[in-house]
């Protein structure tokens, strides 16, 4: 219903601020303690199944349009050979990331087994590096593209260039105008791993005094930001109210383990009375630096991954969280995300409808459960 | 008695026979010729590689790929024939940005806007200047310290937030483009033609080399070096805020973090260009080659689907390579 | 005698405790060459600082051109007349010849508001500054790749370019071989002719002392004494300098 509105003329912050309003998510527990997980709703990349709509790609006027259908169904991804000789653009958000390396492998295997052809373009995590790839790229007259563009701030510039040129785009993780969404469900993946650390308080009986933390970074945008929106709730939704004195956060910008560290640390050392401390941050390296500062700094408590990348998985694996204070990870499967993006391409170009967000389902995975997805 | 006519003569005597050779070899020392010779080979090999890159469409993007780095590098190429270096621009184009960014956002007219931004970059080469200049801080520590704290005070005063610019008029001067070239492109150019044309024909110019050839010399002739040498960094500050401003029109957006690290590739297109870090000798179009090289191998990696990580790779032997060569070269002209 | 160009009296210079130059009375006539020697810390380079402008003297007076003068800075020294080159002889080794003559002081052409570097006429002026020096050394060279003795043309010509009535060397010819000194004598003779005074510093007794009228002694921040050079035969006037610096004037007055 807000999808159809969707015009390139509206700027990305009206449309990434979004309305606070709708249904919640956590309903179902919010008998267990004092306090309701905030409705989340209407917030693009983080649209609920109902809100989201079905689209088809209008190549003559370089948009997506509206059609009728119901688009609250799982997406399931459909790999199967193109008819005719196809080359698909992969602007990549930053080839130095775990996360990004999974996606990128996937992508060319598949594109191999399928005989697609791939244009490739490395944006390195900076917003010029994006705008640069979204002209060399789309000069090559590609008919899909893949884009793992990161800075919201930069997703109008980059979209423009792409509509100009007619390719219709799919993105990753960060909401694009006039692109379909694909990735996290941002704001589920961050309230699963808050409950999980919730319940990690609970049978510890540290509810009381719980302090939560949260490594942000307001660069990566509204949609990255409502995975801790989501953390901090499941927390919650567990441990009862926490009072806002011990909800706090952090900006870690370099999305780095090293950083976060260094940075928790710091914030460790002038919060003493932090003594029981639940964590995360937008991606498993920030996590297992904040696991690492509490650890080094012998406070207790634990740091959840979000994505269950080779850094997570890793410190899923590495012990115990009483000792390594890294609960787990929430996956969200990066290795899944090439089928779903090619099968969103080769569906785009068949004129097949598709939803306009789709979303991955998020498993939170602790140190038992991990093997049994990523031996 | 007039001079001993032998021992004049024997002192002019090498410019009379070799004197055209010796020409040769002194204009040599600074002409960016071999890189540019690079340069031709690189875009023969890239046209057989890849058939997108000798179109006009390409050769913009090479061109909009390579503004923002490029008219930091003017600023810095000056500063660093002045003897100086300028770390800071990073930072100094983020907080221009976001300064424009907040101005427009809240109706502020574009001229005004940039002026304020145009400013910052003023404010912070004054600091740099001052610094360098009264404090006697090394330029590299200097402005490591005002890269640092310039960053912060743009985290501080924006909360770490970013800042999207819909204006529409500084979103064209961005994306937009007159008679088919891009207006950034133009403006880069504009940037290098006008200090190149400037650097031999002012005593801004010829100040600059003095002061990196021999501060102690200068000062004894009577420049007030330390007045010339505020009046570089403020150019570069300058020069940063305008890439600055180039940065948010282009990405519609401003954010502190913008322009990280990009110190780093302004300094590898200063010194491909043939400018020597230990001052005294540069020039503004060696540093544009040096641009274009820099700006055709990236343009390339990404035509010829080289992966991500061998990208870095190849990029670093390429510009190895050409350093090595054009050393060789000039080693070679200075023997001979 | 006429009035001498520049006249000192009682000239003394303290840093806190250290007195490095003690009344010190010394008059350079006009076209008159002059040496000044003495050991290391006897006080020469201290004088020769104070005539350039580079500091005040603690006490005494300094005529020059019959007028008191006080140098507050090397530029006001240069703009009486005044020229120093240095030791090093203070060059920019990257700029060429041209640019290195007219440093500082460049000839600019006003443009509306704008003002350029008149580039033709500099290089023409120090085209002609270097015939008159007798060589032909091209202003477009770059002075890093010059010898020695090209140099010292450069900084020579630099200082007779704002046309000085006195000259201040510093240690000449430290730098230079046997053959480059004798091109430099050659230049002293010119200045000269030329009407210019020179005061010359040198820490050696070396053959250059021959183009000067007089060579001054300086011995513990005063002045020793004096030594025509041409009076005496060459090791007569060597013997009489020596006597001199050492303080050994028994000798000096056999």
């Amino acid at each position: 219903m807000i999808a159809g509105s969707l015009g390139s003329g509206r700027t990305a912050l009206l449309v990434l601020t979004g309305v606070l309003s709708g249904t919640t998510l956590g309903t179902a527990l919010a008998e267990d303690a004092a306090f309701t997980a905030r409705p989340q709703g209407g917030i693009q990349g983080a649209l609920l199944p109902s809100e989201r709509s079905l689209w088809t790609y209008d190549a003559a006027s370089g948009k997506y349009v509206v059609v009728d259908g119901d688009a609250s169904a799982q997406y399931v991804p459909n790999l199967r050979k193109p008819s005719k000789p196809l080359t698909f653009a992969f602007a990549e958000g930053w080839a130095a990331i775990p996360f990004s390396v999974s996606i990128n492998q996937g992508i060319y295997k598949i594109a191999n087994d399928l005989g697609i052809n791939i244009i490739y373009c490395d944006q390195e995590f900076k917003p010029e590096k994006a705008v640069t790839c979204a002209e060399q790229l789309s000069q090559q007259k590609p008919d899909f593209a893949i884009v793992s563009n990161w800075q919201s701030g930069a997703a109008e510039a980059i979209m423009k260039i792409y509509d100009e040129a007619r390719i219709p785009v799919a993105n990753i993780d960060v909401w694009h105008p006039n692109g379909i969404f694909f990735g996290a469900d941002n704001y589920a993946s961050g309230q699963i791993g808050g409950r999980a650390a919730g319940e990690y308080a609970k049978a510890l009986g540290k509810c009381d005094g719980i302090t939560i933390f949260n490594g942000i970074n307001p660069g990566e945008g509204d949609a990255a930001a409502q995975r801790m929106a989501g953390f901090t709730d499941g927390v919650q939704e567990i441990c009862g109210a926490v009072p806002a004195e011990r909800i706090a956060e952090e900006i870690l910008d370099a999305g780095t383990t090293e950083q976060a560290l260094t940075k928790m640390t710091d914030w460790l050392t002038a919060h003493p009375e932090a003594s029981f401390v639940v964590a995360t941050s937008i991606d498993d390296a920030r996590a297992a630096g904040i696991a690492k500062a509490l650890a080094q700094n012998g406070r207790d408590g634990a740091a959840v991954g979000l994505g269950c990348d080779e850094i997570g998985v890793a410190a899923t694996k590495a012990g115990e969280p009483g000792d390594t204070r890294f609960l787990g990870c929430v996956a969200y499967f990066p290795e899944k995300y090439p089928d779903y993006l090619m099968s969103i391409g080769l569906d785009v170009l068949d004129g097949k409808p598709v939803p306009n967000e789709v979303h991955i389902e998020h498993v939170f995975l602790d140190k038992d459960t991990i093997a049994s997805v990523y031996p | 008695m007039t001079l001993p006519a032998d021992a004049t003569t024997r002192e002019a005597g090498s410019t009379a026979p070799g004197g055209f050779r010796r020409f040769i070899v002194e204009r040599s020392r600074d002409s960016s010729l071999g890189l540019l010779a690079i340069l031709l080979l690189l875009a023969v090999i890239l046209s057989f590689v890849s058939p997108y890159f000798l179109t006009a469409t390409n050769l913009l993007n090479i061109g909009r790929g390579i503004a923002i780095v490029g008219i930091v590098a003017v600023g810095e190429t000056i500063v660093i024939i002045a003897g100086g270096f300028d770390l800071s621009v990073g930072s100094t184009m983020a907080a221009a940005g976001m300064a424009a960014a907040w101005l427009i956002g809240l109706g502020i007219p574009l001229p005004v806007a940039f002026a304020a931004a145009i400013a910052i970059g003023i404010a912070v080469g004054l600091a740099n200047g001052a610094i360098i200049s009264y404090g006697r801080i090394n330029p590299l520590i200097a402005t490591l310290a005002t890269l640092a704290i310039v960053r912060g005070l743009s985290y501080v005063i924006s909360g770490g937030r970013e800042l999207v610019v819909s204006d529409p008029a500084f979103q064209a001067f961005g994306v937009g483009s007159v008679a088919g070239i891009p207006y950034i492109v133009i403006l880069l150019v504009a940037t290098f033609a006008l200090f190149a044309w400037l650097m031999p024909r002012t005593r801004f110019g010829r100040y600059a080399y003095a002061i990196g050839s021999s501060a102690k010399a200068a000062q004894r002739a009577g420049v007030p070096v330390k007045q010339w040498r505020i009046a570089y960094y403020v150019t570069s500050g300058a020069l940063a805020a305008l890439a600055g401003l180039v940065f948010v029109a282009r990405t519609g957006n401003a954010q502190p973090s913008a322009a990280l690290g990009i110190e780093l590739d302004v300094i590898t297109a200063v010194i491909l260009g043939g400018t020597s870090l230990s001052g005294g000798r540069g020039r503004i179009w060696g540093t544009f080659v040096g641009l274009l090289l820099l700006g055709v191998v990236n343009n390339g990696l990404i035509l010829a689907g080289v992966p991500a990580f061998w990208q870095q790779v190849v990029k670093g032997v390429i510009l190895l390579l050409a350093v090595l060569y054009d050393e060789i070269r000039r080693n070679r002209a200075e023997e001979a | 005698m006429a009035t001498p160009l520049l006249e000192l009296r009682g000239i003394s210079k303290s840093f806190g405790p250290v007195t490095a130059l003690d009344r010190v009375d010394l008059d350079i006539g006009a076209a008159e060459a002059i040496g000044l020697i003495g050991d290391n810390g006897a006080g020469k380079s201290t004088l020769v600082k104070i005539l350039s402008g580079l500091y005040p003297p603690t006490a005494g007076t300094m005529r020059f051109d019959g007028r008191e003068v006080r140098f507050g800075s090397p530029s006001d020294a240069r703009n009486a007349g005044i020229e120093m080159i240095y030791q090093d002889l203070a060059l920019c080794g990257d700029l060429d010849v041209a640019a290195n003559v007219f440093l500082g002081r460049e000839r600019r052409r006003r443009y509306g508001p704008f003002t350029f570097l008149d580039r033709p006429g500099m290089e023409k002026a120090a085209r002609q500054v270097m015939r008159e020096l007798g060589t032909d050394l091209e202003p477009g060279r770059i002075v890093g790749a010059l010898s020695g003795g090209q140099r010292q043309l450069v900084a020579v010509a630099r200082a007779l370019q704002f046309e000085p009535r006195l000259m201040l060397l510093d240690e000449p010819t430290a730098a230079l071989s046997t053959e480059k000194i004798r091109v430099l004598m050659g230049l002293i003779e010119q200045l000269k002719a030329r009407g210019v005074s020179i005061l010359m510093i040198s820490h050696r007794f070396t053959d250059i002392l021959h183009v000067c009228d007089r060579v001054v002694v300086v011995r513990q921040g005063q002045i020793a004494g004096e030594v025509a050079p041409h009076a005496q035969a060459p090791d007569k006037t060597m013997a009489l300098m020596h006597a001199l610096m050492t303080g050994d004037t028994l000798g000096a007055v056999a």
